[in-house]
């Protein structure tokens, strides 16, 4: 049996009246006994705890324990049921012993009289009607797991579902499979939402300019997140034909990575495919020129999730990079997909132009001169887009004999350009840069 | 078997302290009284330990017992052993079978031929026992050298053995499945035929009064009532409604109206009845495929956890609290204020009814204190006509109120501890009271003295409830196990053992067919009475539970916890299309065990999840209050009550 008892504090309550040369096993018979009366209170007590459906056992409850065994009950116990044990060292022994309040009688009497306790009042209420809890402020709200219906609580076994490859889900009949939406939205989300997609797709620009401060700067929005994303993805596809809310998406996104209290991380596997759609896509609706302007602001939008989720997810941006590069090297692909790739490997800063954009500039340059001839406007577009972008290398590295530079004649500058660019590009620069230190600093790339 | 080989050293250590040489274990020629000595000193010893191992140290009675009275027998002592085997049998009245057998040995030589003493005599008997009851009992045998050696020649004890089995010690589960076999009358008891006529001409009277109403009331609607086609409608006949429901033939299992005497019917009676049948007509009905019902709960402020116990009246029209500081309070639930009489009332002015009702409080008060017992209140009981109000408390008394002058009527001293619960009879005039001193008692409102005292269970009841038809008593104890008891020979005709903790709560249907039981274990249980069985437990409280009822056609029972919940189950479900699934089975195996090792864990936080069984329908949460009482109305609306628990602290 467990010891709680053990013989020393025996000896100890011995000493405390008196008895000090108390015998061991003596003491050790009384401690046995001590912990068997002991258990006896205790199991009596919390009979009486349990009747009167407290969790707590108090004072009273020992008393009443001891009455029924028949010993004294101890008075002065029940009053307060807070007793707080205090720890004291009597010579080598440690003690525990109850802070004793002195009370001046004569104070006591003069004090005012408590307040009276509260009478026991009763209050009604419908639990349930016909079975069903009405959401009234005397029932508590709902757990939310009770809200999802019984049968998509249970999870169906993780090895239930066989992914075929050729796509036919397989496993046993009776899978309960869990709905797509978990969560229901509130009614006052539902409408925002409703209210930012009719703006979106098609308000006014008075509506739309205060919907996107609220989608940049509201932070009750999370819940929203998924649905938002959606509908982006779903209104790219669909529109990028037509084109006109697809400028307004692109904001839409901007205004959303801008919001610091949202997490877009688990979503940007939906956003960016469709983002670089806007970017590299062949063709855009019938207005001939208003799609430089989308591949613009996309490119803008692409830099930024780079920008933002690109430390947290490093492959993010090389995937990017990856996607963009392949597209402009492929002589195939039409130039308007060049022009796109070019702003946005422009877009994603210093870096990337000077270690992915200019030494495959000499690769392009050729494709863009043979291009040249059969669609002119398209390819001076394309070369305005890589002019516009190599000024953004200066300064970045510091000529190490600008001395010597100077001195190199023109005509040498445009051979070496050449050599690192293409003839056809270096041409273009030496005529339309007049900056040396931006020719500079393509050439130190 | 490594545990074995220690008991037998200790045992022979012991042995050898003794002087008896381990080797030899001469029997002594002990004095015949020594035997019902020594035997006797072995039960005082069991019936005073610790519940907590009660239950396994009453296990080494019986094969102490056969085994004294067969060396008794054995040394020619017959007169003595007779003696002896009529003094202890009733202890052992769940071996029926053996103690037949064994009465028959009367000589040495009919041991040599009895099946049953050979049996003993040849094997150890098995004893299981945990390590702390082990040394506990070992400790008692230290210095009773003749109790000693019959269990080191006699018992096996199998130490630190798990418990897997629960129950009853002493009761194999197959002889408690005899015991449960024995017959039962769980009819409802006939009506008295004096009765039944004026019932059914009282209410003819109004079945005609409602015709006639109903048809001057279609007279005088408009024509264009008519126009819309509503149809005369025959409302619906009262007599037909207790032809259906109350008057029913005498069944073959009814007990017979003698069994249970009653004061013959009065004019209220009989008004009482057509006041039910008016109700009955209104129930809804209730069930897991139609309705469910409709709960109302009733929660009470600043009680401070002083709230003990709550009951509401038969009627729905008076609800009673209990509380640890020795007082009742009553409440009226339609919002009436409660009139006592006047402090000094004359009784030589009182010539007629409304002279006394002159002598009314006026205006009265919202809520009556009841002033009268000297301890915490621990269960109250309203009479089935509402009349009169039964409280009982820790101060050993029970106290009949009346509910019309507010005032203590009589007190019923009998019991000598505690008493924990009290129930009124269905029909009224008697109540039953259960108690710490491990005995639950009949009492009717005019003997001041208990009727019969049901005593068996090993340790204190704590809960009571009548059977519908008032010829049982069903009881539920600390000791794990619900009892059945014939009202008239106070004997146990059931034992349902299965609950791993106390039973805090009964409930039968009103059919009389199943009695549903819950507690400590947060289990509830229900069972058939009529062949004593277990029919399902129910799963899903995660505390303990407090409260049980039927609805009134008994398809939905209602459980009210301390976990903050009510909960409504169907009744159905599991028994009827035998889908009782295998998972509830297994989930309830590793609840056992969990309750095993931690028998009175409170703590929330160690609840383990909960798999509620499939017939859990609802569940219904309350705002940090402990349902103390569930409560069906005549016209099946679900009343709970319980106390707000502000302080979320342990």
């Amino acid at each position: 049996m467990d010891k709680i008892f053990p013989k020393d504090t025996i000896k100890n309550t011995a000493d405390s009246i008196g008895i000090t040369n108390l015998k061991d096993n003596a003491a050790a018979a009384l401690a046995l006994d001590a912990e068997y009366r002991i258990h006896e209170i205790i199991q009596e007590a919390n009979k009486f705890m349990r009747h009167s459906k407290r969790t707590k056992l108090t004072g009273e409850d020992i008393n009443n324990a001891l009455r029924v065994i028949n010993v004294d009950p101890l008075y002065g116990f029940t009053l307060n049921d807070n007793f707080k044990f205090q720890r004291t060292l009597a010579g080598q022994q440690e003690l525990l012993f109850m802070d004793d309040d002195e009370y001046e009688f004569e104070t006591l009497i003069t004090s005012p009289m408590p307040k009276l306790p509260a009478e026991v009042t009763y209050t009604a209420h419908w639990l349930a009607v016909e079975g069903v809890q009405p959401a009234i402020p005397h029932n508590p709200p709902p757990p939310i797991e009770d809200t999802i219906p019984e049968s998509s609580r249970k999870k169906a076994p993780p090895n239930a579902i066989v992914q075929v490859p050729n796509g036919v889900v397989t496993g046993t009949s009776d899978i309960e499979l869990k709905p797509l939406v978990q969560h229901v939205i509130s009614q006052e989300l539902k409408v925002f939402y409703d209210k930012v997609t009719k703006t979106i797709k098609g308000g006014d620009s008075k509506m739309k300019v205060s919907v996107l401060y609220s989608l940049q700067h509201d932070t009750g929005l999370a819940q929203l997140l998924p649905y938002f994303v959606r509908f982006i993805c779903e209104q790219i596809g669909q529109n990028i034909k037509k084109n006109t809310i697809v400028e307004s998406i692109l904001e839409m996104t901007n205004a959303l990575i801008n919001n610091t209290s949202l997490r877009l991380e688990p979503y940007l596997h939906h956003l960016v495919p469709a983002i670089l759609t806007c970017v590299v896509r062949k063709k855009f609706g019938p207005d001939p020129d208003y799609h430089w302007k989308i591949r613009d602001s996309a490119a803008l939008v692409l830099a930024k999730i780079c920008d933002r989720f690109g430390m947290e997810y490093n492959t993010l941006q090389p995937r990017v990079i990856k996607t963009l590069l392949s597209a402009l090297t492929d002589p195939t692909k039409s130039l308007s997909t060049h022009y796109g790739c070019i702003v946005a490997l422009g877009a994603l800063g210093r870096e990337v132009i000077k270690t992915i954009l200019v030494p495959n500039l000499k690769t392009y340059s050729e494709i863009l001169e043979q291009r040249k001839n059969v669609d002119k406007n398209k390819a001076e577009r394309c070369e305005n887009a890589i002019l516009e972008i190599l000024p953004k290398l200066k300064g970045s590295s510091v000529p190490a004999d600008s001395d010597q530079n100077s001195q190199i004649s023109d005509e040498d500058l445009q051979q070496r350009l050449a050599d690192k660019i293409g003839v056809h590009l270096a041409k273009q620069i030496m005529d339309k840069i007049s900056d040396n230190e931006v020719i500079m600093a393509t050439l130190n790339c | 078997m490594n545990k074995m080989a220690t008991t037998d050293e200790i045992v022979r250590q012991y042995l050898e302290r003794m002087g008896i040489e381990p080797a030899g274990l001469v029997i002594r020629n002990y004095n015949p009284e020594e035997y019902k000595k020594h035997y006797s000193s072995l039960r005082v010893y069991v019936e005073g330990s610790l519940d907590k191992y009660k239950g396994e140290l009453q296990r080494v009675l019986w094969p102490i017992f056969v085994h004294a009275y067969l060396e008794l027998v054995s040394k020619e002592y017959i007169t003595q052993a007779t003696e002896f085997f009529d003094t202890f049998q009733s202890d052992h009245s769940t071996h029926i079978k053996e103690l037949k057998s064994l009465r028959v040995i009367a000589h040495a030589h009919h041991i040599k031929e009895n099946e049953l003493a050979q049996n003993f005599l040849s094997k150890k008997f098995p004893v299981q026992m945990t390590n702390t009851a082990y040394d506990i009992f070992i400790d008692f045998l230290q210095d009773k050298s003749f109790l000693l050696r019959i269990v080191n020649q006699h018992l096996n004890i199998e130490v630190g053995a798990s418990h897997t089995e629960i129950g009853i010690p002493g009761f194999s589960s197959q002889e408690l499945e005899e015991f449960n076999q024995q017959e039962v009358q769980l009819g409802h008891m006939p009506m008295d035929p004096a009765m039944r006529d004026e019932i059914e001409k009282k209410l003819n009277d109004e079945d005609n009064y409602r015709i006639a109403q109903t048809e001057a009331e279609y007279q005088a609607g408009t024509d264009d009532q008519k126009a819309n086609g509503i149809v005369y409608q025959q409302p619906h006949s009262l007599q037909q409604e207790f032809m259906e429901k109350v008057k029913r033939e005498q069944s073959s299992d009814a007990p017979e109206r003698a069994s249970i005497p009653l004061p013959s019917y009065k004019g209220s009676d009989i008004h009482a009845q057509v006041e039910l049948i008016k109700d009955m007509s209104q129930r809804i009905e209730l069930g897991p495929s139609t309705t469910l019902p409709s709960v109302c709960f009733y929660t009470f402020h600043n009680t401070h956890n002083s709230l003990n116990c709550i009951s509401i009246s038969e009627d729905s029209s008076l609800i009673a609290g209990g509380f640890s500081d020795s007082y009742i309070k009553l409440w009226s639930l339609k919002g009436e204020k409660l009139k006592g009489f006047q402090d000094f009332v004359n009784l030589s002015e009182i010539n007629s009814a409304s002279d006394l009702e002159s002598k009314r409080e006026n205006p009265g008060t919202d809520l009556k204190k009841l002033l009268g017992h000297s301890g915490p209140i621990f269960g109250l009981s309203f009479s089935p006509d509402n009349k009169y109000l039964v409280s009982c408390s820790e101060d050993r008394t029970v106290r009949l109120w009346s509910t019309d002058t507010y005032t203590n009527v009589v007190c019923y001293k009998g019991h000598n501890s505690p008493v924990w619960d009290v129930d009124f009879s269905p029909y009224g005039f008697y109540f039953a009271t259960a108690g710490h001193d491990r005995t639950a008692r009949l009492w009717s409102c005019d003997h001041i003295y208990p009727l019969r005292i049901f005593a068996g269970h090993l340790s204190d009841v704590d809960c009571v409830k009548f059977h519908p038809n008032s010829k049982y008593v069903i009881t539920g104890s600390i000791d794990k196990s619900v009892r059945m008891w014939d009202v008239q020979r106070g004997s146990c005709f059931r034992i349902f053992s299965g609950h791993t903790g106390g039973i805090y709560c009964l409930a039968v249907s009103p059919d009389g067919r199943i009695l549903a039981s819950g507690g400590e274990d947060k289990t509830i249980m229900l069972w058939d009475l009529g062949d004593g069985k277990l029919l399902k437990q129910m799963i899903g409280h995660t505390d303990v539970i407090y409260s049980l009822d039927f609805s009134r056609e008994g398809t939905i029972l209602a459980s009210g916890s301390a976990d903050n919940t009510v909960r409504l189950w169907d009744v159905k479900k599991g028994i009827s299309d035998d889908s009782f699934d295998m998972d509830s089975l297994s989930t309830n195996k590793v609840r056992s065990q969990d309750s095993e090792t931690k028998p009175y864990s409170y703590m929330k936080s160690s609840a383990p999840t909960v798999i509620p069984t499939k017939d859990l329908m609802t569940t219904l949460l309350t705002k940090k209050t402990p349902v103390y009482k569930i409560y069906f109305t005549r016209r099946n609306l679900c009343l709970a009550a319980g106390a707000y628990c502000a302080s979320t602290r342990m």
